[in-house]
């Protein structure tokens, strides 16, 4: 079952800005990260599947629900954490979410209480006097609280410490196996690497790639940095049949990419020479994003 | 159309400046049924009349001062600060901070939101003119019984409410309009600034009193009200419009775009 449907949408604020012709389907169960730079149109987007903004043309549906006409209905199902948090105002961190629960008519409040323990929070402050972090889990709480079959993450660990965004990627495991559909927007290449089946990046409004997690996770294939004392064994290596990637003669350096199974032929290559260092390169969508993230600014300067 | 837990919350959020105003406006028509008795305004009217112009009006019965000093005044500018403050908070300001994100992403309909805010601003603003009606007419029948005609207290206290309907009809209707708190202030508080002034100056001088015509503040005739001249209509026409007002801005933001 399809849990969000994105068809040909668009939405044109002139000048170059919105989004165009984006369509893009998460199936139940389905974990997709969303990833752009700035400005590149993810909240739009996101904005039209809360039905915030109504669509120029296309579709946007929730669940087989239209996204603008039906967003009540949708909103049942659906946990929204928004970039910014802003709550209202003159309020503590318990009142919003027995707020929250009234609102959704939620009588049981064990669910909200397990996330509050999880992620270490104190909701009785009031939200005005909280630090970044803190308000962002308040939101967390807030989104997840009503265990809902989807949700929709917009950059959902920032300000939250490293610990927490591992408790985070946790929490997005477990809601994963639980069968949640789940749409996340984030610029923090572990965090989608580890979580995501699927990649939809966006840029200047438009979808420019979909990638499955095989392809980004490049799971069979491992990057060496190697580092040699001789020159006779750098360029001797170079004989041998590896796939090198790069070549450094003042460094005496190679960076060679091998299958998992080639392995030990590596290491037996290696082993009569004299390395200084060996190092495995994350080969991570670190590298992906860069290049597309660049070509952003490329473009911006033409 | 109605959500009892947004209602609460409304209420819980905006209790401080509706007990400032509803508090402010109980003393003051409190004071003035108890201060001024027959014997005071006889007082007064003696030391004052040499007096080129009475600086508090026509005086002459309690229910005149009242017209003009209370319902003229202290009550229209009381009522019109509540008015500009609650009907900008109630829509814009949560849009332009963007907590109404979180208002929407609860499972309610926009126009639930905005029908239960609506609601929220006219329970208020009738509780407020109760409150009004209630304090002046027992501290009256305390201190000076007989002296407050209460059919026509009354019909003042309900002349003025509607002109406050019609008032926060304006508020309402430019927070719904626009997506920042400075537009809609700018229109709602802006206007509504513009009737106030223009109901002052048109009584001014008489090369002024073209103004009359432009503000709505002057269609809560208390004159006619007192004397007993015909006023239905006026108010008739201040209680249609509030209602047009509070329909178009719940249809405008229901089809518009949030830049949440």
């Amino acid at each position: 079952m399809t849990a969000i449907s994105i068809q040909n949408l668009t939405k044109d604020y002139g000048n170059h800005k919105g989004i165009f012709d984006v369509s893009f389907q998460i199936e139940k169960g389905e974990v997709v990260g969303f990833l752009g730079p700035n400005g590149a149109g993810k909240t739009t987007t996101i904005r039209h599947l809360m039905g915030f903004s109504k669509p120029q043309s296309g579709t946007a549906s929730v669940l087989k629900l239209n996204c603008w006409n039906e967003s009540k209905e949708i909103q049942k199902h659906v946990g929204y954490l928004p970039a910014e948090m802003a709550f209202p105002e003159n309020m503590t961190g318990t009142q919003l979410i027995q707020h929250n629960a009234k609102m959704r008519g939620l009588c049981d409040l064990k669910r909200s209480q397990q996330l509050i323990d999880m992620f270490n929070l104190d909701p009785s402050a009031p939200i005005k006097r909280m630090s970044k972090g803190m308000k962002q889990k308040v939101g967390i709480v807030c989104a997840f609280m009503h265990d809902p079959k989807v949700l929709i993450l917009d950059e959902p660990t920032t300000g939250l410490d490293p610990l927490m965004q591992s408790v985070f990627v946790q929490l997005i495991r477990e809601e994963k196996q639980k069968g949640k559909s789940i749409l996340m927007s984030s610029h923090l290449f572990e965090e989608i690497e580890g979580t995501c089946d699927q990649i939809v990046m966006i840029k200047q409004g438009k979808i420019i790639s979909i990638m499955n997690a095989q392809e980004f996770n490049n799971a069979d294939k491992t990057i060496f940095k190697v580092t040699f004392q001789h020159i006779e064994d750098f360029q001797s290596i170079q004989h041998n049949n590896f796939n090198i990637l790069d070549i450094n003669k003042e460094g005496l350096q190679l960076v060679i990419e091998i299958e998992d199974t080639q392995l030990n032929n590596l290491i037996r290559a290696l082993a009569a020479k004299h390395v200084v260092s060996i190092r495995e390169m994350k080969y991570s969508l670190e590298d992906n994003f860069m290049n597309f993230y660049r070509g952003e600014n490329h473009d911006h300067v033409q | 159309m109605f959500n009892k837990s947004l209602f609460i919350h409304l209420i819980k959020s905006n209790t401080k400046v509706f007990l400032i105003i509803a508090g402010s406006l109980s003393v003051l028509i409190g004071i003035i049924m108890s201060v001024f008795t027959p014997e005071t305004m006889n007082e007064i009217a003696q030391t004052s009349m040499d007096a080129p112009i009475n600086p508090l009006g026509d005086i002459s019965t309690l229910i005149a001062f009242t017209a003009n000093q209370f319902f003229g005044n202290f009550a229209l500018i009381f009522a019109m600060i509540y008015s500009i403050i609650v009907g900008n908070k109630l829509i814009a300001e949560q849009v332009d901070k963007g907590s109404m994100a979180y208002h929407l992403s609860m499972p309610i309909t926009r126009t639930e939101y905005t029908v239960t805010s609506l609601i929220y601003f006219v329970s208020s603003i009738t509780t407020l003119f109760a409150l009004i009606f209630g304090v002046g007419i027992s501290v009256a029948e305390l201190v000076q019984p007989g002296e407050l005609p209460l059919d026509t207290f009354f019909m003042l206290t309900l002349g003025s409410f509607l002109l406050h309907l019609a008032i926060s009809g304006v508020t309402f209707f430019a927070s719904c309009l626009f997506n920042r708190s400075s537009y809609s202030l700018a229109l709602g508080a802006g206007l509504t600034i513009f009737f106030f002034a223009a109901n002052m100056l048109s009584g001014m001088s008489d090369s002024l009193s073209i103004l009359e015509n432009v503000t709505i503040i002057t269609l809560f005739d208390s004159d006619a009200i007192i004397q007993g001249g015909s006023y239905g209509a006026h108010l008739f026409i201040l209680g249609a419009l509030a209602l047009v007002l509070y329909l178009m801005g719940v249809g405008v933001f229901k089809r518009k775009d949030l830049p949440l």
